[in-house]
């Protein structure tokens, strides 16, 4: 089923066929660290300070490749409009 | 606008669920005051989110997850199952006060009805034994006022004779204050209610006779009879009579005298 969020004006320019190609592409361009830790959150529903623990990095650290990553993500997204 | 600045890097993190439980409640504290601009920042980063559902085929669930998610199922099961039957309407002690409050009305209903018998039974014989006291206390005075005429030597005694010289005799003393009593033994019982009738009979010439009290012999034939206040005076008496009457007595003699004694 689609997500029940809004939908940005940049989606709805995004052909539906090569969505999935698209974000696994950028995902694919993260570096290990962010693609592990966006992974940990999004697919073992971990917070934060249990992916630092998981991986035994600082919390700060994991923050940053969690946001960066995702940020690297809505980037790409975005230019394919 | 400060307050969404401290949460402006939180958005990702929010809409990926990875916020520590302090940062999340707190920028939900601030959701919850209506800020539109943290609203729609979420709203975009949820989508993209989503996007992430992409990368499902290439990711199945891990052990973890597996089991982090059978823990929270057993969890919010276990807590479902403890909170149904701990928060119900009323709570079981009210419940219990009710049913502890009803007893206690029907019993004291039930000792109150029980009391009340009591008392009603107590009562009842209260007054019997009033009564009975009375009865005697009555008896006492009639045995005391028959004991004072029998042996009062100002008490006049009169000896009552039958025509049947087999009918035995009757005894009678007057005390001119205390009254009259009449004694017998051995009287044969009038037949059926009849009863025996006791007369004064006037001196003055042509006067008719008084009637005075009425009695019946006990089975051995004995009988005291009281005339506490004789209808007149010994002076005016010139023999007392006995006769045998219909139940209640008569007004006047209806048979002729079975017994009689003269007054001196």
């Amino acid at each position: 089923m689609p997500p029940a969020v809004a939908v940005p004006e940049y989606e709805k320019e995004l052909d539906e066929k090569c969505r999935g190609e698209k974000v696994r592409a950028l995902m694919g361009s993260l570096n290990p660290q962010q693609k592990r830790a966006i992974g940990l959150a999004y697919f073992e529903g971990l917070s934060h300070t249990e992916i630092a623990a998981a991986l035994k990095e600082p919390l700060g650290t994991v923050k940053s490749w969690i946001r960066t990553g995702l940020l690297r993500l809505k980037e790409g997204l975005q230019a394919t409009t | 606008m400060k307050n969404c600045d401290q949460f402006s890097e939180m958005f990702e993190a929010y809409a990926l669920g990875a916020l520590d439980l302090g940062e999340r409640a707190a920028f939900e504290a601030h959701l919850a005051t209506g800020c539109k601009n943290c609203a729609k920042a979420v709203e975009e980063e949820r989508w993209l989110v989503s996007q992430l559902a992409y990368l499902a085929p290439d990711a199945a669930p891990s052990d973890m997850l597996k089991g982090r998610l059978m823990q929270t199922v057993r969890a919010e099961s276990q807590a479902a199952k403890r909170n149904i039957p701990s928060r119900p309407a009323i709570p079981y002690w009210m419940w219990a006060g009710v049913a502890a409050l009803f007893l206690a009305t029907i019993y004291s209903a039930w000792n109150a009805q029980r009391l009340q018998r009591e008392i009603e039974r107590a009562n009842q014989i209260a007054g019997a034994i009033l009564q009975r006291r009375h009865e005697l206390e009555i008896q006492l005075e009639v045995a005391k006022r028959e004991a004072a005429i029998l042996i009062d030597p100002a008490s006049v005694k009169i000896a009552l004779a039958s025509p049947d010289p087999q009918s035995p005799r009757l005894e009678a003393k007057w005390h001119p204050e205390l009254g009259i009593v009449l004694t017998g033994q051995k009287i044969p019982a009038p037949s059926g209610n009849r009863v025996l009738q006791l007369w004064l009979i006037p001196r003055a010439p042509g006067g008719k006779p008084i009637p005075s009290l009425t009695l019946r012999p006990d089975a051995e034939g004995k009988f005291v009879l009281l005339v506490s206040n004789p209808p007149e005076l010994m002076a005016d008496t010139k023999a007392l009579a006995i006769t045998e009457e219909p139940a209640g007595g008569s007004p006047a003699p209806t048979t002729a005298p079975r017994w009689v004694g003269g007054v001196s």
